[in-house]
């Protein structure tokens, strides 16, 4: 039963990097390189907050609020410009994120920071003992992807946000404000790495660099999920799944170009991504 | 007054005045001369200012830098001289490293310099340093003992020096059955193959152990391997924000319950970062402890707070890039030079007693010195055991 919460937990958490990715690559198409700057704008807030008496929970909150106003300000002063220019924006979102770096290293240093776990005990599934911080981060992240599917499928918004993925001059005839809905994307997708920062933070090192790792394997998830919610679902269970059990019977070292490889070879089968279409 | 006397008045007088002027002269010209016999020594001081070992170079650089202060001020190297610091950032990466040693040696022109770096960082340094005959001091609290270069001298403790102490004091008390977790790296895999060895001389048994590439985030697989292997102790060999991210998730894991951990690479940063709370029922083995009531310790202590007050960071990085200074001053002031080629043979004689205890190379590259074991309990940490002087067995063979 461990092993199985393992791998939840690197699905899981993997979801919490990748959701964010996924909202901004899917709509705008825009290949967000500044993720993990974010992720690490969402983590300090939380050392701030943190550290002036606000609660673990809260403190999500105003991190990913923190974070979200950052991509505000980016996609206003950047990103707006570059949508025509996909390529562009590669090399714009590199630049922004070593700007937000080195904007946390002249405020807080170059050294690491701390978060305390807001709980440091265990809850048992099934018979097994748990951590329950990282049973909570499963539940989270499965729940920020049930929440989201649900908001796409049934909501106004929902219908907006698809009718520009799928064809966004139509849906500007239609009288959408694609501008918009390509600005509230941004900001949700930075918020988002922003809570993912603040709630991975209490178990990984804080610094300057925080998530630069983890968002390597997201990207790979965001481009194995195609464009669609349940593309995304699988392939954060294939990745998620076979680092954890090839680091665990394998080899750890190897996970990681195991998991390159996995994904290189399904994008040749799949080119669009993982999830199927109805016809 | 005749004609002639006044004339010789004059001449005597004219006579005085050229020998006034010219005494003048001779008094600032051998002032100046004097002046210009104070000699500045420039150091490269080269460490991880930004990056992985961002925490631990600022630390260490305020140790440099106290050092210098009082060594300038009390003419430790030699009357007339006087130490100047050329500070870069390797960013904690060789290729960083290797850019800002050429810059030292062949821009800055230093005569020695002194590192606070990992072992491909060293040894991407050496590359110029070496040739150019500057000697390079390693100035770390532990490396992997794998360089070998005539050129070279660490202040730092290798393998035996780390692990012998830990492993013996846990088979002394109780650990029957350990397993090795380690960052993939040099240290990381040299480190596991000695403790494998000393475990089996002190009749532990290794159950199992692991690599984790540097930057790993999720140690859930290590903990699974942990739990299965049922180790009564797991023997952490992991570096920097690694270290953190593997005691945050292992000790708030119930499969946790019961083992212990040991260290031998963990820093005062990482201890921070980790907390007494997480850090319960672990042993660390140190080099250095702020609590050592020895004159060293006490001079090293009152000259940080005095250079940095309340900024102050109290560490072993922070002593260890002290001694570097120090020993450089002291060996310059015994070879009455400094001339760097000239240094690098008196390095093997060099000796000071500073706040790691006292420190001696006796021949060799690596330093012999003392090392501590510090025990968490939750809330506090205790020294549980003291060695005066270990000597150095470096892990490359070829070393002396």
């Amino acid at each position: 039963m461990s092993l199985t919460l393992d791998v939840l937990f690197g699905v899981g958490s993997l979801a919490l990097v990748v959701i964010g990715l996924f909202l901004i690559f899917g709509l705008l198409h825009v290949i967000n390189l500044a993720h993990a700057g974010l992720m690490a704008v969402g983590v300090y807030a939380q050392v701030s907050f943190r550290g002036h008496g606000v609660p673990f929970w809260p403190g999500v909150l105003l991190a990913a609020l923190v974070a979200g106003a950052v991509g505000a300000l980016v996609e206003l002063v950047v990103i707006r410009r570059l949508y025509a220019r996909p390529l562009d924006t590669i090399l714009a979102t590199w630049g922004i994120s070593l700007v937000v770096i080195q904007v946390i290293t002249w405020n807080y240093g170059p050294g690491a920071k701390f978060l305390d776990l807001p709980t440091v005990g265990a809850t048992t599934v099934f018979g097994t003992p748990y951590s329950s911080y990282r049973l909570l981060l499963i539940l989270i992240g499965a729940a920020i992807v049930a929440a989201l599917g649900v908001l796409v499928r049934f909501s106004g918004i929902g219908l907006t946000v698809r009718a520009v993925m799928t064809n966004e001059p139509l849906a500007r005839s239609h009288g959408i404000n694609t501008i918009r809905a390509r600005q509230i994307t941004f900001i949700v997708g930075a918020a988002f790495a922003g809570a993912a920062g603040a709630l991975l933070g209490p178990i990984q090192g804080i610094d300057p660099n925080f998530g630069a790792t983890a968002v390597a394997t997201a990207f790979l998830a965001v481009l194995l999920a195609g464009r669609t919610l349940p593309g995304l679902v699988l392939a954060c269970v294939t990745i998620g799944a076979t680092q954890t059990l090839f680091a665990r019977y394998v080899n750890a070292v190897w996970a990681s170009a195991f998991v390159i490889g996995l994904a290189v070879v399904l994008l040749r089968i799949r080119p669009e991504g993982l999830a199927f279409r109805r016809a | 007054m005749t004609e002639g006397s006044g004339l010789r008045s004059r001449r005597l007088a004219l006579v005085a005045l050229v020998l006034g002027v010219a005494a003048v002269a001779v008094s600032a010209a051998s002032a100046a001369r004097a002046h210009s016999t104070a000699t500045t020594f420039k150091i490269g001081w080269i460490s991880g200012l930004t990056g992985s070992q961002a925490t631990n170079s600022q630390s260490a650089t305020q140790g440099l830098a106290a050092a210098v202060k009082v060594i300038n001020k009390t003419h430790v190297a030699g009357k007339n001289i006087q130490f100047q610091i050329v500070t870069v950032d390797d960013a904690a990466t060789p290729q960083v490293a290797s850019q800002r040693c050429n810059q030292l040696v062949n821009q800055n022109h230093v005569q020695a310099i002194l590192g606070f770096e990992s072992t491909p960082s060293t040894q991407a340094c050496l590359q110029y340093s070496a040739p150019a005959k500057i000697p390079y001091i390693l100035a770390q609290t532990a490396t992997s003992g794998a360089i070998c270069d005539p050129t070279y001298y660490s202040l730092a403790t290798v393998g035996n020096q780390q692990v012998n102490p830990l492993i013996d004091y846990l088979a002394h008390h109780g650990s029957k059955k350990i397993y090795i977790v380690a960052s993939d790296f040099a240290s990381g895999h040299i480190g596991t193959g000695q403790v494998q060895d000393r475990a089996k001389q002190d009749g532990v048994t290794v159950v199992g152990n692991s690599y984790e590439p540097i930057g790993t985030t999720d140690f859930s697989s290590d903990i699974s391997k942990i739990a299965a292997a049922k180790p009564d102790t797991v023997i952490d060999i992991l570096v920097g924000l690694d270290e953190v991210a593997f005691y945050k998730q292992f000790r708030t894991d119930p499969r946790s319950n019961g083992i212990k951990t040991g260290s031998f690479l963990m820093d005062d940063a990482a201890a921070a970062a980790i907390g007494q709370k997480l850090l319960k029922n672990t042993i660390v083995n140190t080099g250095y402890s702020a609590d050592s009531t020895s004159k060293g310790n006490k001079q090293f202590l009152a000259a940080l707070k005095a250079k940095y007050g309340k900024k102050a960071i109290v560490s072993g990085a922070a002593a260890a890039a002290w001694d570097g200074a120090w020993i450089l001053a002291k060996t310059i002031a015994r070879a009455k030079t400094t001339s760097s080629s000239a240094l690098i043979g008196a390095f093997a004689n060099a000796f000071y007693s500073g706040p790691r205890g006292d420190l001696a190379f006796k021949g060799k590259h690596y330093v012999s010195l003392a090392s501590f074991l510090v025990s968490y309990d939750g809330t506090k940490d205790t020294i549980v055991a003291k060695f005066a002087r270990i000597f150095p067995i470096p892990a490359n063979p070829a070393c002396k």
